[in-house]
């Protein structure tokens, strides 16, 4: 049965353990959507490579080659699971020479930052990458052709549209689903125990393994997700209306209201 | 003095024999036509006549598929021969005809045999028959007609070689696009930016203003379309009138000799209409170049000083706006604008 002296006597005792579980997952799951969003920009744009017909035929090869290569990542990486390719990770770098476990940083910031931290930090972003790439895609494809025919007709280069017009509008309309990413990564990111990456879910297995509080453990462990989602999901909300023009407010009933428009 | 040989040649932007193909579809067909400096063109007809895609070929914003395009005497679309034009389209047409039917004729010849196998199953000839017909259906199938085959690739080179085609790109279309600037039916304006930053963004990179330079020609055309106290609105805030007002502002900063119009009204309900032909006819009476595609005819009557009827790609009718809307010479024009 749940008992709450033997859970605050976990709490108590190993709080120190957990903090540094919480910084862990959050680093591995802030660090890898936001990089991961960065990769999934050139994934979009490489799968959205359209092919003209004035092109020389080198040229289009390599587009072919190109698109080819991000559309096969993006199939690979979202249709197997995480924890298997972080295995994968694991074991295919240890059988090209390179064994993170060996690979140490005695001068960082967080004692625990070491080689696994930083496979499971590769592992995470790869990942996201994949289904981000998907998102800004989708981004890309919803916004108005008319936008594109607008800055075109003012003698704007495509890039510039592309990059200056395109592009924003595309991430203001994809950031539900790129803060949902972030909310899956902060979750996701416990299956990177299999490679021994101490974050929130590796650390509380243990403390569970010896202080045999399983119950216990594991209901505080699934308390502590359920904040840093909200958390998530309410920093995402305010960033979005910061984007649509609402000021800062910390009253939530101004939230609620519309601007008015005129 | 490169200006002033233009000034008394004074056509400013020239087309001739220009086409445009989407496919087999022919949008438009020889249209040849004289722009000069000051001119207000409007070009009625239809919906479906190609009126927009004649303006969109003019900025290339669609590439046209042959003609000659130059602005201020210097061509900047020239494709004289296409690859359709050396494509022989009777035995094309010939061929993909003979082969459907062959096609048909022996997935025919396959289903009769399947049929008989169906209805009989102790005839052990059939069996063979039925492999034979479908070895004969799938080479059928393997080998379709394509048009490439009746393409005369050489007499096509050498076509071009004694004609290059020319179609500007890169940085002088986009500097040409500055010049020949459009209004959209849907607007356009960028959603990311407000108001001003919409008339200040392509000023800076395009013709490389400085930000203040930039922002006061922006407020500059902003109160010449009466914007100037939305100048910080989003673009979802403001109604349909205003963003049209304020892509022409948009448009005006680039300093445009030739301005576009695609149907600036069509999406406007009356009342915001007139706030916009409003400020179309002021620009007008200031001399801007303007070529409008418009449904408005009391506007291509008063305001414009050329009137041109479009149909199927053509240009039916061309004339001041008194000879096109009182004394139409052709049938067509006549039934389109309901004079008997």
């Amino acid at each position: 049965m749940f008992d709450f002296g033997r859970a605050w006597n976990l709490i108590a005792d190993n709080y120190q353990l957990i903090i540094a579980g919480i910084v862990d997952t959050i680093i591995l799951a802030v660090v890898g959507t936001l990089v991961g969003l960065i990769l999934g920009i050139f994934l979009a744009y490489g799968k959205n490579i359209k092919f003209k017909e004035t092109d020389k035929k080198i040229i289009k090869v390599l587009k072919g080659i190109c698109k080819g290569i991000c559309s096969i990542y993006s199939t690979v990486l979202r249709g197997t699971p995480m924890m298997v390719q972080a295995l994968i990770f694991k074991y295919g770098c240890q059988a090209l020479g390179v064994n993170w476990g060996d690979i140490r940083f005695p001068n960082a910031l967080l004692d625990y930052i070491n080689g696994w931290f930083i496979a499971g930090l590769i592992v995470i972003t790869l990942n996201t990458a994949a289904y981000m790439g998907e998102i800004v895609r989708s981004g890309l494809n919803g916004v108005d052709v008319g936008q594109v025919e607008g800055a075109r007709s003012l003698g704007m280069s495509s890039a510039r549209t592309s990059l200056s017009i395109i592009l924003p509008q595309a991430l203001r309309n994809a950031l539900p689903t790129i803060g949902n990413e972030l909310i899956v990564n902060i979750k996701d990111s416990s299956v990177l125990n299999v490679i021994a990456v101490t974050e929130l879910y590796y650390r509380m297995m243990n403390i569970a393994s010896t202080t045999f509080a399983f119950l216990e453990a594991y209901l505080i462990l699934a308390l502590i997700y359920l904040v840093l989602t909200l958390i998530a999901s309410g920093v995402l909300k305010l960033v979005e209306r910061k984007l649509d023009g609402v000021k800062f407010s910390l009253n939530p009933f101004r939230w609620a209201r519309k601007r008015e428009s005129f | 003095m490169d200006n002033n040989l233009n000034l008394n040649n004074n056509c400013l932007l020239k087309v001739e024999n220009l086409a445009k193909f989407f496919g087999k579809t022919e949008v438009l067909r020889d249209i040849s036509l004289e722009v000069h400096r000051g001119d207000v063109i409007s070009i009625i007809g239809p919906s479906g006549s190609g009126k927009s895609t004649f303006l969109r070929c003019l900025n290339l914003l669609e590439e046209p598929t042959r003609g000659r395009l130059s602005f201020n005497g210097e061509p900047y679309f020239n494709i004289s021969k296409c690859k359709d034009d050396f494509v022989d389209y009777e035995s094309y047409t010939n061929a993909l005809k003979n082969y459907e039917e062959l096609l048909v004729e022996t997935e025919d010849n396959l289903a009769i045999y399947q049929n008989k196998r169906i209805e009989d199953k102790s005839d052990k000839t059939l069996r063979n028959k039925i492999e034979v017909a479908k070895i004969e259906f799938k080479e059928v199938r393997k080998h379709p007609i394509l048009k490439k085959d009746f393409f005369d690739k050489s007499s096509y080179e050498e076509a071009i070689k004694n004609n290059p085609s020319f179609v500007v790109n890169g940085k002088e279309l986009n500097k040409l696009r500055s010049k020949v600037t459009m209004v959209f039916q849907s607007f356009n304006l960028f959603n990311n930016f407000n108001v001003l930053d919409n008339c200040i963004f392509a000023q800076t990179k395009v013709l490389h203003r400085s930000y203040d330079e930039a922002k006061s020609i922006a407020i500059k055309h902003l109160t010449a379309v009466n914007m100037q106290d939305r100048m910080n609105y989003k673009i979802n805030e403001l109604s349909g009138g205003q963003k049209q007002r304020v892509a022409i502002a948009r448009a005006l900063c680039m300093d445009p000799e030739v301005i576009l119009f695609d149907e600036p009204t069509s999406a406007l309900d009356p009342e915001m209409v007139n706030e916009v032909l409003e400020v179309i006819k002021n620009l007008a009476s200031k001399g801007m170049t303007m070529i409008v595609v418009t449904h408005e005819m009391n506007f291509a009557r008063n305001v414009s000083n050329k009137v041109i009827f479009m149909e199927n790609g053509y240009i039916v009718e061309e004339g001041s706006p008194k000879d096109v809307f009182e004394n139409p010479t052709k049938e067509r024009t006549r039934e389109f604008l309901h004079i008997k």
